[in-house]
């Protein structure tokens, strides 16, 4: 399973506060390439925490990342509720980025 | 095996100055830059693309320290000048005093640096932005300001007004572009890793495995690699030990009446009423960073986008006591950058966001959202300032920097200075830092144009007693 899967995933559920449009995919590139910009001590905390939600944010024995939306949102809001310093840190940098994604024009390189 | 006469290293505007003047005259350079050859219309100012192409990191790294720091550095041919908002400062007298005082700089009276700041106000048309063309964001502050009888100015920029497009005269835009007419020689994508000295010759490492040669090496990597580099080259002596930056934070106002544009850009309005210790101003305020700001207040999620055309972004900078220090990691380009505001810096931001909260309350707003990460810190009135923000977990205060600076003081004070006064490492013959690292203490305001200033008067000062 690829990381991108998991931090899609976050951003098809956080996005869905700011808009009601059905694709995100440009979203979750975008949340995905400003992970990849990070310096690689904190990709390593930021991969290891998603791969530990993905599994901490079961349903049944599904993962998170292969959970029906609404599903997922449920998870985000009890994980929020949760405020554990970690993830609030985790959420906040996955919030911010799919904010500012949503609100701002299609990038101009992925749109060519 | 090919040795240029000067090697620098980074386009931002220290290097983009350095490189210039050697070029011009007559001298063999090799100009190395880490990001990409993208020029100003490459990108939009302040977008997605802006953030992936052309900052460090995507602007999405930060100190650590409590609370973090995200800071924002460029990484493109240009560096920083091609993302910040063109804001143009002279340092204030007093400052420069306290640098020839504390740091032993010499050569720094007002009537020498004087010529420096009139070449760059001259040549990158640094001018007040025409009436009509002011936002309105940025009048309400000073309206706000007016009311509470502070000092307000409209701040210059490095723009030229008279041209319809690609109006800030950035790096790209003008120094590089006359380096390209020059023929100056660059190479793009390049990480400098190491510098060794070898005979008398400096060879540069780069981390994709490169290597280039030169009698002299100018660092100009920006405040935070330029030590880096240093640091993995062996050279430490009060190195990376005293990095400066200026610790802001926003609040988001809400008012009545429409104040904000599609591609209203950075409001140019200062209120200098507390400096040189806090300054208030205007910043971004497109729908993205107005949604960014509001993002962490979960009952407002569309909020920003109803009433964006209402709502603008203003900050509270500080002077902080505070210094960053820069620690490398073996096998690594990216440092670590710890942190830690003294109580004191915590105190200012707090005193310096209600005076802000106070300001745009007296310029109108109907509702203020400061950047504290709780949504019982939104503020409905003025009277509730004091109650609200008076005692705020440092925990809670989200921040960031776009200025950094001061991690190679110049002077010579060998207790406190990496360089000397014209920025050559001590003890390495040919070795120079020309770059914002070299400032030695906060200016309060940005430092761009203090730095070319001094990037100006040293690689001059080169010429004429090693170089010319």
């Amino acid at each position: 399973m690829h990381i991108y899967h998991i931090f899609s995933a976050f951003t098809y559920a956080l996005g869905r506060q700011y808009s009601d449009k059905k694709n995100f995919n440009a979203d979750a590139d975008f949340v995905y390439r400003q992970y990849r910009n990070l310096p690689w001590y904190f990709r390593v905390v930021f991969a290891c925490l998603a791969l530990f939600l993905d599994l901490a944010l079961m349903k049944g024995l599904v993962p998170f990342h292969r959970l029906q939306l609404r599903d997922r949102l449920h998870k985000v809001e009890r994980l929020k509720r949760l405020n554990l310093g970690v993830t609030n840190d985790f959420l906040t940098f996955f919030n911010g980025l799919t904010a500012f994604s949503v609100y701002s024009g299609p990038s101009r390189e992925t749109t060519g | 095996m090919r040795v240029f006469q000067d090697i620098v290293v980074g386009s931002g505007p220290g290097g983009a100055i350095t490189s210039h003047f050697l070029k011009k005259a007559g001298r063999d350079v090799l100009l190395i830059e880490a990001g990409s050859r993208l020029f100003q219309q490459d990108t939009v100012a302040f977008s997605k693309d802006e953030m992936l192409r052309k900052y460090w990191n995507g602007g999405v790294t930060v100190t650590l320290g409590t609370p973090r720091i995200p800071f924002i550095l460029g990484k493109c041919f240009g560096g920083g000048s091609e993302i910040n908002a063109g804001i143009y400062h002279r340092a204030s007298p007093q400052v420069l005093e306290e640098w020839a005082r504390r740091f032993q700089l010499r050569d720094i009276d007002a009537a020498s640096l004087n010529e420096h700041y009139e070449y760059f106000e001259k040549e990158l048309t640094v001018s007040s932005m025409p009436d009509s063309l002011i936002p309105k964001a940025s009048k309400v502050l000073a309206e706000g300001a007016r009311k509470l009888n502070w000092k307000c100015f409209e701040v210059p920029r490095w723009f030229d007004y008279d041209k319809a497009e690609n109006q800030k005269q950035t790096m790209s835009e003008t120094f590089l572009s006359r380096n390209i007419e020059l023929d100056l020689e660059m190479v793009f994508e390049k990480t400098v890793r190491k510098l060794k000295q070898e005979n008398g010759i400096w060879r540069v490492l780069t981390f994709e495995g490169d290597s280039y040669h030169a009698e002299n090496i100018f660092v100009c990597a920006g405040a935070v690699q330029t030590p880096s580099i240093l640091m993995r080259s062996g050279i430490g002596r009060n190195v990376g030990k005293s990095l400066q930056l200026h610790p802001t934070i926003k609040a988001t106002a809400l008012f009545d009446d429409e104040i904000n544009t599609e591609g209203m850009g950075v409001p140019v309005h200062q209120v200098r009423e507390f400096s040189p210790a806090i300054s208030l101003g205007c910043s971004i305020s497109s729908l993205p960073y107005l949604s960014l700001a509001l993002s962490e207040f979960k009952n407002y999620p569309t909020f920003a986008r109803e009433n964006w055309k209402r709502m603008s972004t203003y900050y509270a900078m500080i002077r902080p006591e505070s210094c960053a220090r820069i620690i490398n990691i073996p096998f690594t380009r990216d440092p670590v950058i710890r942190y830690d505001l003294s109580d004191r810096d915590i105190a200012n931001l707090l005193f310096g966001l209600k005076k802000l909260c106070q300001l745009l309350f007296a310029a109108g707003a109907r509702k203020v959202f400061p950047s504290l990460l709780d949504e019982k810190f939104i503020l409905d009135s003025e009277d509730q300032i004091e109650s609200k923000l008076t005692r705020v977990d440092r925990k809670l205060i989200q921040l960031m920097s776009i200025h950094l600076f001061g991690s190679c003081p110049m002077g010579e004070n060998p207790a406190l200075c990496a360089t000397d006064s014209y920025g050559r490492i001590n003890d390495r013959e040919g070795l120079y830092v020309n770059d914002a690292s070299l400032l030695c203490t906060s200016l309060g305001l940005n430092p761009q144009g203090t730095l070319m200033c001094f990037a100006r008067r040293n690689v001059l000062h080169f010429l004429e007693t090693r170089g010319g």
